[in-house]
């Protein structure tokens, strides 16, 4: 993994510094109630433990619930501090706020090896729309950054990916680091037989897993109502099983070419039910017994009747196979697991991957929120199996090769190692008084983060033209000549530099030259080094008239850094009134 | 890019339009923009497919549902490693839309439509672009398509 994780930071990093860790409470349900997923927050101990240890003030980031960027009073986060303290043994004080005076002070007052829980962090509307001021806040109150909470790393928060922006270091804590690297693991080196057990719903979320899984499987298993589709490309008689007929057509192609590389295999027989009567017992909320159900073939469910759980021959297929597997990826359940007995085979396969899979050692990893709570609702030994990840989402993305990008804002260890220079951006702003030069200067700061930077004004002369002559004979012509060129370019300057004061940027130099504009241009350009030429250009004037002159064309084809082409907007434009600031 | 999101933020903020195609370079758009813009920037991203343009000339054959999702994909894959790249720099995009057509009409089009005031380009994104556009239009990679031609 190249990101850097917290325990690879130097202890004096650390020590006697305060740290925002970022972890995830938040349990499926607690939009509800305050209910925090206890699994969750003991994956986060290890990192409050070691922050602890290493004598760090750690300030914790957490939210509950979707109270919707205001205050909900039962979703306060005072028993999630409580919780805290008695997991850690050291008492968690709570915040009412999460940014402010009020944190700020407690942070002041904060000693090496305590902990502090700001206050639900979606009580603030900054947090979900990763809002610069609001992670600006939140980045006051810390010194370095660390991001434990995986379940929420395929979102982008203020308290994942804008307060980066602020802080650095920015570490993985220690369980954000363990997901990542077993999906690593399984995904760039798998150790083979590499095999996979996709199930669950939502093909449309599947098909993109499965064709970055394909190349890298050696055996893959569909199950859950995924499956329905797949029998179906195949034509066989899946009684009422729901298809998904817009998606058909690429499920048969997805076979066509995955029978050609890997075994491809789908259930072989299927717990069922009357279709009627399993809906009957849903409208009734899932309460009294649950309808009869029968053995069937995959291939000769009758009309009417709904696989709800695959049948032995299937669990034993399934047993086979991660038995001979030396990585084994699951995601989604198997059947119908919330109505008891057609959790059956999913608990089977648990239960495998319990006494068999985890105390061989075989790398396994078990995925997504259904499978979880599947697993969970067994009661099976969950911190037996070797690794099962706290969240669904992100671990579909991960599956399907998207980054994730609360993790891509972390630092990666290399540039801790030699971090990049940075020194104030350098600005070449080319000047020569017309209007469309002038707009470039009035526009820069609101197109451009200018602030700090250094700004160079460069004015290309043309060349005298050659009145020799006169100019020979008359020393005197000359100079006054001379004193006019010294005067335009003097006048030019203030011109230029004017709306840039009031817009609080600093001029570094000024400087005139003579020769083409575009040569000189590119050439200051590349003397000064500079980071950004910003030329001014019209819009378009009355008819589709393009007016970007050659000299922007000309340092647009040659320029080593970027250009900004500042437009000065069309009459047409104007007149509408949208871009007039 | 819905008009509620577009609509909702009281500051003027700068609308930046960044269009993708899905090649390499659109990382250095990415990169340039998020290392230039000002702290308010909102990052407008959108996918210009090349192909025929559906919306305005309905009696093309359309494409098949299958079709439409197997671009969805191609499309969320390239707005997640640019959500990514946006990330690694503590920002992340505003709003993104797929579009499909000619490229460069469809950039110039929803630029206007949504008022941005500056397009951030790769260099190998069209002239007519840079050259119509009624707002600014930063070029990450000047003079790369050039310098690539010579060789």
């Amino acid at each position: 993994m190249d990101k850097v994780v917290i325990n690879q930071l130097p202890v004096e990093t650390l020590r006697g510094r305060r740290v925002f860790v970022r972890i995830d409470a938040d349990a499926e349900t607690s939009s509800s109630g305050a209910l925090f997923d206890e699994s969750k927050l003991r994956s986060s101990l290890p990192t409050l433990e070691y922050l602890r240890d290493v004598g760090a003030r750690a300030v914790i980031g957490a939210s509950l619930g979707k109270p919707g960027g205001r205050v909900v009073e039962s979703l306060r986060l005072g028993p999630l501090a409580e919780r805290l303290s008695l997991m850690l043994g050291s008492p968690v004080r709570k915040l009412g706020d999460a940014i402010g005076r009020g944190p700020q002070g407690a942070v002041a007052g904060m000693r090496d090896g305590d902990f502090l829980l700001l206050e639900n962090l979606r009580f603030y509307s900054g947090e979900e729309a990763n809002d610069a001021d609001f992670a600006h806040e939140l980045a006051e109150l810390c010194d370095v950054y660390c991001n434990d909470a995986f379940a929420l790393a395929n979102i982008a928060l203020a308290s994942t990916v804008g307060i980066t922006r602020r802080v650095r270091p920015a570490a993985a804590g220690l369980a954000l680091a363990r997901e990542l690297m077993m999906f690593e693991a399984a995904l760039d080196r798998p150790d083979p037989p590499f095999v996979a057990l996709i199930a669950g719903a939502r093909l449309e979320e599947k098909l993109p897993v499965l064709e970055n899984l394909l190349p890298r499987l050696n055996r893959l298993f569909i199950g859950g109502s995924l499956a329905f589709t797949f029998l179906e490309a195949k034509r066989r008689d899946i009684g009422s099983a729901p298809v998904d007929k817009a998606l058909l057509p690429l499920v048969k192609d997805f076979l066509k070419k995955a029978e050609k590389e890997i075994e491809i295999i789908l259930p072989e027989d299927f717990i069922t039910v009357q279709v009627d009567e399993f809906r009957e017992y849903e409208e009734r909320g899932r309460t009294g017994e649950p309808p009869e159900w029968r053995l069937e073939l995959e291939n000769g469910i009758p009309p009417f009747y709904l696989p709800v759980d695959v049948g032995p021959a299937t669990i034993n297929r399934i047993k086979g196979l991660f038995e001979r597997a030396r990585t084994i990826l699951w995601n989604g359940p198997l059947g119908v697991w919330e109505v008891e007995p057609f959790g059956a085979a999913t608990r089977a396969v648990a239960l495998l991957v319990v006494e068999r899979v985890s105390p061989r050692h075989q790398r396994s990893i078990l995925c997504g929120d259904s499978l979880a709570r599947a697993i969970r609702s067994f009661n099976l030994p969950v911190e037996l199996i070797r690794h099962l990840t706290t969240g669904g989402e992100p671990a579909l993305q991960l599956l399907a090769g998207n980054p994730l990008p609360a993790v891509s804002a972390l630092d990666n260890e290399l540039d801790l190692v030699a971090p990049i220079e940075t020194r104030p951006r350098r600005i070449l702003l080319p000047a020569d008084g017309s209007e469309r030069s002038l707009e470039a200067a009035r526009k820069l700061g609101r197109l451009i983060d200018a602030e700090g930077a250094e700004i160079s004004i460069l004015y290309v002369q043309k060349p005298e033209a050659f009145a020799v002559g006169k100019a020979w004979i008359d020393p005197d012509a000359k100079q006054r000549r001379e004193i006019g060129r010294r005067q335009e370019a003097e006048r030019i300057f203030d011109i230029t530099t004017a709306p840039l004061a009031q817009q609080r940027l600093n001029v570094r130099r000024q400087l005139t030259v003579e020769g083409d504009p575009a040569d000189e241009i590119l050439r200051f350009a590349d003397e000064i080094g500079a980071d950004l030429i910003v030329m001014g250009s019209h819009g378009r004037t009355g008819v589709l008239r393009v007016l970007i002159g050659g000299v922007s064309r000309k340092v647009l084809d040659r320029a080593k850094c970027p250009v900004l082409i500042v437009r000065i907007p069309g009459r047409s434009r104007v007149e509408v009134g949208t871009f007039e600031t | 890019m819905t008009e509620a999101k577009m609509g909702a933020v009281p500051r003027e903020s700068l609308r930046i339009l960044i269009p993708l195609s899905g090649a390499d370079s659109d990382a250095s758009a990415l990169h340039i923009a998020a290392e230039m813009a000002p702290r308010d920037a909102e990052f407008f991203l959108l996918h210009a497919r090349s192909g025929p343009d559906e919306e305005r000339y309905p009696d093309f054959k359309r494409a098949s549902e299958a079709e439409r999702f197997e671009r969805g994909i191609e499309s969320e894959r390239i707005f997640a490693r640019a959500n990514a790249i946006l990330a690694s720099r503590g920002l992340i995009s505003a709003g993104q839309l797929v579009m499909q057509g000619d490229p460069e009409e469809i950039i110039l089009r929803v630029a206007n439509q949504m008022a941005a005031e500056l397009i951030v380009l790769a260099a190998d994104a069209a002239r007519r672009v840079i050259e119509r556009a009624a707002c600014s239009v930063l070029v990450a990679e000047p003079g790369v398509a050039v310098r690539l031609a010579k060789v």
